[in-house]
């Protein structure tokens, strides 16, 4: 009797217990998948600043991390203090006025710009480091403006005369702009003497002029911007660049 | 009563056998998610910056301020301050001081900026130059980097009324919002649009300068 009843019990069986617990783990398992896939992005702890279109081969940009206490680059081969650039940017009235040596930073410049065929610079801009990235970028706007654009423009006493009397080999050189010309390119001495001669003896101060900018045409500094928030601290790396690692802070 | 018991038994052992599959597979997909976990960890995330260059498309100036982003309609405002100048001096330059104290007084306004107008004598030029000193509304703000990710959002809508063909982004970066400036230029990128960016300070003004000057652009912060 007792082992007639005991018979009649037969195997216990988990189906109801494994159905539950096979539910619970797929609804787990959707929730962590697209938890997971969401959340892959934001999980990305590293940053490293990149320059577009670049490759391993082109140019290396240094990058100059601007913060309230000066410029300095991630290798530290270059420290500013902008304090000289600033007071001679307000104290200019004029482009002229620059000038594109004497200081760290404008030496920098005019290193790079011989070497601009290796190198150029991209600001790191921390949130502190706005009233320090501001002078060093007007910088090289100014003194692309003054030395390396591919045309630059002088005031013309005559300009009917002017027009009328480039020879037409160097026309495609020069072209005018509403009372001002501009030479485009560098001069040679032979294009110098002949553009003198064209023009008269009026004319060749203001010529021996373009020539002289000319010389210094083509000195162009390119540069990029980031904008890098606090909290993310910079670390370097085994590839000397560097990278940024957030902090969780970073995405609240 | 017998076939009953043989038949539930035999049941119970096949589902057993299937749960134990159904369970070494989840069991193997616990571990994938794990480790997928892990491993995003080290992942090293890429930010492209371009060189600075020119475009031919037309900007459309975004603001990020207060740790939010939004579209702060400056050209509007800053046509709607000129015109009114303009209306009030006329041909006649000396009732210029008397019309900005008179505008100043209740200033155009959007949600963003108020603008003060201003009317400037610019080299070379022999008319003064009307523009607008634009400052800040106190507490203004925008969305923030989560609210923008929604296809609602007014970034999304405003964006998507927009040609990346025509038209690119700019935008201006407060000291308070880089990490929205992130959020909003990957998502202005992810929709075709190539940008541009500058900072300022968290509580600069924004002021009209001379056209064609050195350095100056008409959103430029102006120094006071």
């Amino acid at each position: 009797m007792h082992a007639a009843r005991h018979r009649s019990h037969g195997p216990p069986s988990f189906f109801p217990f494994l159905s539950v617990l096979l539910c619970v783990l797929g609804v787990l398992m959707f929730l962590a998948a697209g938890l997971a896939s969401g959340s892959l992005r934001s999980a990305i702890a590293h940053i490293r600043i990149e320059v577009e279109g670049s490759s391993p081969h082109d140019r290396a940009p240094i990058f100059l991390e601007c913060t309230q206490d000066g410029a300095r680059s991630f290798d530290d081969r270059y420290k500013f203090n902008t304090a000289l650039e600033e007071g001679a940017i307000k104290g200019a009235k004029d482009i002229e006025d620059l000038k594109w040596s004497g200081t760290p930073y404008t030496d920098f410049l005019a290193a790079l710009a011989v070497g601009r065929d290796r190198e150029y610079v991209v600001f790191v801009v921390r949130p502190d480091g706005i009233k320090t990235f501001e002078p060093l970028r007007m910088l090289i706007v100014l003194r692309n403006r003054a030395l390396c654009t591919t045309s630059a423009a002088w005031k013309v006493v005559d300009e009917d005369r002017t027009t009328q009397a480039i020879p037409a080999d160097l026309s495609s050189k020069v072209q005018t702009e509403g009372g001002v010309f501009s030479f485009l390119g560098r001069m040679s001495q032979t294009e110098r003497q002949r553009l003198q001669n064209a023009l008269g003896s009026e004319a060749a101060a203001m010529v021996d002029a373009v020539y002289e900018k000319s010389q210094r045409a083509g000195q162009c500094i390119d540069h990029g911007v980031e904008l890098v928030p606090a909290e993310w601290r910079f670390q370097k790396d085994a590839s000397g660049m560097g990278r940024f690692v957030k902090s969780e802070e970073t995405e609240r | 009563m017998r076939n009953r018991q043989r038949s539930s038994v035999m049941s119970a052992v096949g589902l057993d056998s299937l749960s134990d599959i159904v369970m070494n597979v989840m069991g193997a997909l616990f571990f994938m998610v794990i480790y997928v976990g892990l491993s995003a960890s080290g992942l090293i995330g890429r930010i492209t910056t371009p060189l600075g260059t020119p475009s031919r498309t037309k900007p459309v100036f975004l603001e990020c301020r207060n740790n939010t982003v939004f579209k702060p309609d400056l050209d509007e405002l800053l046509d709607r301050s000129v015109s009114a100048l303009s209306q009030c001096v006329g041909p006649d330059f000396d009732r210029i001081p008397g019309c900005e104290e008179l505008l100043n007084r209740k200033p155009l306004r959007n949600a963003f900026y108020t603008a003060r107008p201003r009317a400037l004598k610019c080299p070379g030029m022999d008319r003064p130059f009307a523009t607008a000193v634009l400052d800040m509304v106190p507490g203004a703000s925008g969305e923030n980097s989560y609210q923008i990710q929604s296809p609602d959002s007014v970034l999304q809508r405003e964006l998507n009324r927009l040609d990346p063909k025509r038209q690119h982004v700019v935008f201006m970066v407060r000291s308070d919002s880089f990490a929205v400036f992130h959020s909003a230029r990957s998502l202005a990128r992810k929709l075709g649009f190539r940008a541009g960016w500058e900072p300022f300070e968290k509580d600069r003004t924004l002021g009209g300068g001379c056209p064609g000057g050195i350095g100056y652009q008409w959103w430029m912060p102006q120094q006071q």
